[in-house]
């Protein structure tokens, strides 16, 4: 990525160096958290929705290569073309052959982490196709040539004002406009053209259906069936960990996906695309990259029950104060942070080190992956494995500051001369001096700036 | 690909039992129906009958506005009526589409609709305002009951999906805007008792 080599408490440095947008940024990601607490609370059941959920991603992750030959039979079957890639470069490849036996140049696109994942858009472009980034936020980060920093709300780190100043360059606004119903309507203008005139669509995919073949796309916008609807050629990429098993299983996802995400009972759009339309073709991508290794990993597979939400990024302390830059991969926050070393431990070596094992994530994420958990025992590979120069020298940095809180002194008594050693902040959350933040709004000030003054040195 | 997946998975976990909550009384699911859509930035009007629905929706029409409605009771009046295989492009300018849904979510406000009532496509996304017109008799209390009914054998479809609302970003600073890149409103007018 354009971040370079820079870790984790490097960028986040940057990133602090504005004090204000921190607060801002923090309060914003904050006040989305507060209203999935109001969402969830409101429904009685839960958490049966949320070990529901879990106990089906559990046995989808033991079946998945039932699964999703199910799922591609009955796809077939239904008129879908399906197509297998076992990495980036391949589907990209198949995106391009799609594109170019249809002699397309323009792809217009809605919002798919996947595609971020391969870099297609680089790649398309390289050859001759543009892409548009349909989805509001990622038109934004788009034109202001950056990838997302969050993945569902992928401008939430710029300001009003930055935006407008794009939409003055790119769109034609007013100079010094800003106000968000002006902004929104140009890029409707602009993006309601683009809809009209491509030929070919790119979406994602939030839920596959094995029994069925038919896949569940859900949007706030409406721009991923403008998209689709009005194209002759719909694409759809999803990882292989989509798969839900039953249609009736649907239900207990899109219930606690919106939910989660931003408060919303439920997202504008939930399309199900089951048949092509009369006329139209229908490809779906089955993308590895890295998930079936991932599968082999014990301590590990339960991330690929993620539903991306989003969640476990909102109500993370150091995500909050540290923007999502700063993880210098696709998916940012803690899902990003134990996703990534999966696929190369020494360049992400630093990213669960980038968390305080509060366990915030693991309590909201609705699909009860043991995000903390995860994050801890990556920290002991990366140890283990030799890739500790970098990781041994945040976490000293991080015990540094554990020492200077009268709070950490305890944990020094407590806990043995080995987690000090190796992992100062793996120790037992009672002790952590952060595991008032479960409860609290926001960090204690004054200690989470002076952690990252000292892991910036 | 599939056999280096086998072998990485893990042993067989079983599947949860399908989950099921009684349905509330029809009175109340109308209330809450009508509580969230307004939340989610729906307009909902009520009527006692399916006439007394059309009528309000008549009067809420503007003169001169593109006017589509796929419910053969509105095949006349100046009502565009699609065509199947239609090319959907021909709906750029398209003013108010009018449709039937087949359930009514009570706990989120979603509306199912599938392609039998949409003809085509493309038209509750692309039309500038959307009309529902709900029958109280198809409210069910939650996504649980709503994903098996619409997964029934008998409502089988190409195309379905779920709306909730006008389509909506909050992508700049969070600041809520209607009418993101579909309908800038949705109109729901529910009928019925109920029975
Ligand atoms: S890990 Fe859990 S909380 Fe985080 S994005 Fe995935 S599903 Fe949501």
């Amino acid at each position: 990525m354009e971040a370079g080599k820079q870790t984790h408490p490097e960028l986040a440095g940057g990133f602090n160096a504005d004090e204000q947008r921190v607060d801002w940024h923090d309060e914003t990601l904050w006040w989305i958290r507060q209203k999935r607490d109001k969402a969830a609370h409101g429904i009685p059941e839960w958490e049966l929705l949320r070990e529901t959920a879990s106990q089906i991603k559990n046995n989808v992750l033991s079946g998945l290569a039932d699964y999703l030959e199910n799922f591609e039979a009955r796809a077939l079957e239904n008129g879908i073309k399906v197509h297998w890639a076992a990495d980036a470069a391949a589907h990209n490849q198949i995106v391009y052959s799609i594109l170019k036996e249809k002699e397309v140049t323009q792809l217009v696109k809605s919002k798919s982490m996947l595609t971020e994942e391969c870099h297609l858009n680089t790649f398309l472009e390289e050859k001759g196709i543009s892409v548009i980034d349909s989805d509001l936020g990622e038109r934004i980060v788009q034109l202001a040539k950056e990838p997302p920093s969050h993945i569902v709300l992928p401008c939430i780190h710029k300001k009003k004002e930055e935006i407008g100043e794009l939409f003055h360059e790119h769109l034609g606004t007013a100079a010094g406009e800003s106000d968000p119903q002006v902004l929104t309507e140009a890029a409707r203008q602009h993006l309601r053209e683009v809809f009209l005139t491509s030929k070919a669509a790119l979406t994602g995919v939030n839920f596959a259906i094995a029994e069925t073949g038919e896949f569940v796309v859900c949007t706030n916008e409406g721009n991923a069936d403008l998209g689709a609807h009005l194209a002759d050629v719909h694409i759809a990429s999803m990882g292989i960990e989509k798969i839900i098993p039953e249609r009736a299983h649907l239900g207990v996802f899109l219930r606690l996906l919106t939910r989660s995400a931003t408060g919303q009972p439920i997202t504008t759009y939930s399309s199900h695309f089951k048949k092509p339309a009369p006329g139209q073709e229908i490809h779906l991508i089955l993308v590895d990259n890295g998930r079936t290794e991932h599968m082999g990993r014990e301590d590990f597979r339960a991330s690929l029950k993620c539903i991306r939400c989003g969640a476990c990024m909102n109500t993370c302390p150091v995500y909050r104060r540290s923007g999502g830059h700063s993880y210098h991969y696709t998916i940012s926050g803690p899902i990003g942070a134990i996703l990534a070393p999966n696929l190369d431990r020494k360049k992400y070596a630093d990213l669960p080190f980038a968390s305080t094992l509060c366990g915030s994530c693991s309590n909201v994420c609705p699909v009860k992956i043991d995000i903390h958990q995860q994050l801890y025992k990556w920290r002991q590979v990366i140890v283990q494995e030799g890739h500790a120069d970098l990781a041994k020298k945040v976490s000293m940095k991080g015990m540094s500051l554990l020492l200077s809180s009268p709070n950490a002194y305890r944990i020094a008594g407590k806990s043995g001369r080995w987690l000090l050693r190796h992992a100062p902040f793996a120790m037992n959350n009672k002790f952590n001096p952060w595991y008032k933040q479960r409860e609290m709004p926001s960090p204690p000030e004054q200690s989470f700036s002076e952690w990252y003054k000292k892991m910036k040195k | 690909m599939l056999a280096a997946l086998r072998h990485n998975q893990p042993e067989h976990s079983v599947l949860p039992p399908l989950l099921y909550f009684p349905l509330a009384p029809a009175a109340e699911l109308k209330e809450q129906f009508i509580r969230i859509a307004t939340g989610i930035g729906s307009v909902v009007h009520t009527a006692d009958t399916f006439e007394g629905a059309l009528e309000l929706l008549q009067k809420t029409l503007q003169p001169g506005q593109k006017v589509l409605s796929t419910l053969p009771e509105l095949s006349s009046d100046g009502f565009i009526y699609p065509g199947k295989d239609q090319d959907p492009h021909i709906y750029a300018d398209l003013d108010v589409a009018v449709f039937k849904p087949l359930v009514a979510v009570a706990e989120n406000s979603a509306l199912w609709i599938t392609e039998e009532q949409l003809i085509v496509r493309a038209l509750p996304f692309i039309t500038q305002h959307i009309y529902m017109l709900v029958d109280v008799s198809v409210l069910v209390g939650d996504m649980h009951e709503a994903s098996r009914i619409t997964g029934l054998k008998s409502q089988e479809y190409g195309f379905g999906t779920y709306i909730a609302g006008p389509s909506k970003t909050a992508d700049i600073e969070q600041s809520l805007v209607l009418g993101a890149h579909g309908p800038r409103s949705m109109t729901i007018f529910l009928y019925g008792s109920g029975t």
